[in-house]
């Protein structure tokens, strides 16, 4: 019987006949590879579009977020575990939906944008290719939530349907990337470089783990590296480490860090830099770089004050302000 | 206070309120970048059938026959 190879994610597994790949769905059946869990998500659920993080990106809207089981990467804290390091048979709970059912439940439920997310989207990669073009065609953007361990190719083709990313750059340390994550670190800095030639709206998320990645001389390095390769524009939001799944040995990340990296990236030049889930810090709103302007106001997923003009222009200076209003 | 500050009026004061107390009351779990799904209900499953486990058998793409060595 022939193994194949799959190519869309670095792991490159050889995948022998009947067994699955590393991410658990991708199974060889007959020498041909196949998606096991297209159309059927496992979750499902109308979160406001904050929670992505996305905070330049059609605020205060309502986004459709899907997942699927299943992973390529095998983070250490991952705390959707239950969902990101199972197989679709083993779960639960799975619903079924042809990528037409599943953008009109999006409509439906009143929401602007669907979102792959939760686990990591790039195992589903044909059910989200599917699903974007259809959703696109209907007027509903897309959302991809990813840790970004993905082959340029098919990053590529995949981007034409969508819209806006956040995507994980979960440490500037490949080291980090291999024990934590098992992963790698280049193919993640590859893949955030397409989104940005390929015109996706992109945000990054670096959750900030004590002890682990919280070095500020690296956050500076990282910071550096998004300036000069994504933009000073790329919103950049540090997230608080909470013990979870097979790190619960470490304690929450002190607010006084995510602090401390924020203004390390803002230092090495990044206009918006956000902190996530420490209620009331500065750095959960958006303020004009030039003028200091509160922009947007926000406590948690809400919105407190919208102060963009109907054009994305600070109210004050009138200056343009990144994103898609 | 500027005028920015001042567009939080009584009405919008209770409506941050009545967020503020949901988004406390909601059971968000751990507020972590992506908070477990089913945190909160799941507002869209009545739009969606459940369905068997079965696996799917959808072709995949960006995949090659595996040549052996020797």
């Amino acid at each position: 019987m022939t193994a194949v190879t799959c190519e869309l994610c670095p792991r490159a597994c050889v995948i022998p006949e009947g067994a699955a790949g590393d991410c658990r769905i991708r199974v060889n059946l007959g020498g041909r590879l196949r998606a096991t869990t297209y159309g059927r998500p496992s979750a499902i659920h109308v979160d406001p579009m904050e929670k992505k993080p996305l905070y330049h990106f059609y605020p205060g809207s309502q986004v459709f977020s899907i997942a699927t089981a299943g992973c390529n990467l095998h983070c250490l804290n991952c705390q959707n575990w239950q969902l990101s390091q199972r197989g679709g048979e083993e779960m639960e709970e799975v619903y079924r939906a042809d990528p037409a059912q599943l953008v009109a439940a999006a409509r439906d439920a009143g929401c602007r944008a669907l979102a792959y997310t939760y686990s990591d989207p790039i195992v589903w990669y044909e059910y989200v290719e599917d699903s974007a073009a259809l959703a696109r065609a209907q007027g509903l953007a897309n959302v991809f939530v990813t840790a970004a361990y993905i082959n340029r190719k098919p990053l590529r083709r995949l981007c034409r349907v969508l819209d806006a990313t956040n995507a994980d750059l979960k440490a500037f340390d490949d080291g980090f990337y291999r024990r934590v994550n098992g992963g790698t670190l280049k193919p993640v800095l590859e893949a955030l470089v397409t989104f940005r030639e390929e015109g996706v709206w992109t945000e990054l998320t670096n959750l900030v783990i004590p002890t682990l990645n919280d070095d500020l001389a690296m956050i500076r390095r990282m910071a550096r590296w998004i300036v000069a390769e994504l933009g000073a524009d790329t919103p950049l939001h540090f997230s608080r480490f909470h013990p979870e799944y097979r790190m619960r040995n470490l304690p929450p990340t002190p607010a006084a860090t995510l602090q401390q990296a924020r203004t390390e990236a803002q230092d090495a030049g990044l206009r918006y830099v956000y902190i996530g889930n420490v209620m009331g810090d500065a750095g959960n709103s958006t303020y004009c770089p030039r003028d200091g302007t509160l922009l947007i106001g926000r406590s948690g997923f809400v919105i407190t004050h919208y102060g963009l003009t109907a054009q994305g222009r600070c109210p004050t200076c009138n200056d343009p302000i990144p994103g898609v209003w | 206070m500027n005028a920015n500050e001042r567009c939080l009026s009584r009405r919008g004061f209770l409506g941050l309120c009545a967020g503020l107390l949901g988004l406390i009351c909601s059971p968000i779990g751990t507020p972590g970048r992506q908070s477990r799904p089913a945190d909160g209900g799941d507002a869209a499953a009545p739009a969606l059938a459940a369905g068997p486990r079965e696996q799917a058998l959808h072709e995949a793409d960006f995949y090659r026959p595996h040549e052996l060595a020797g």
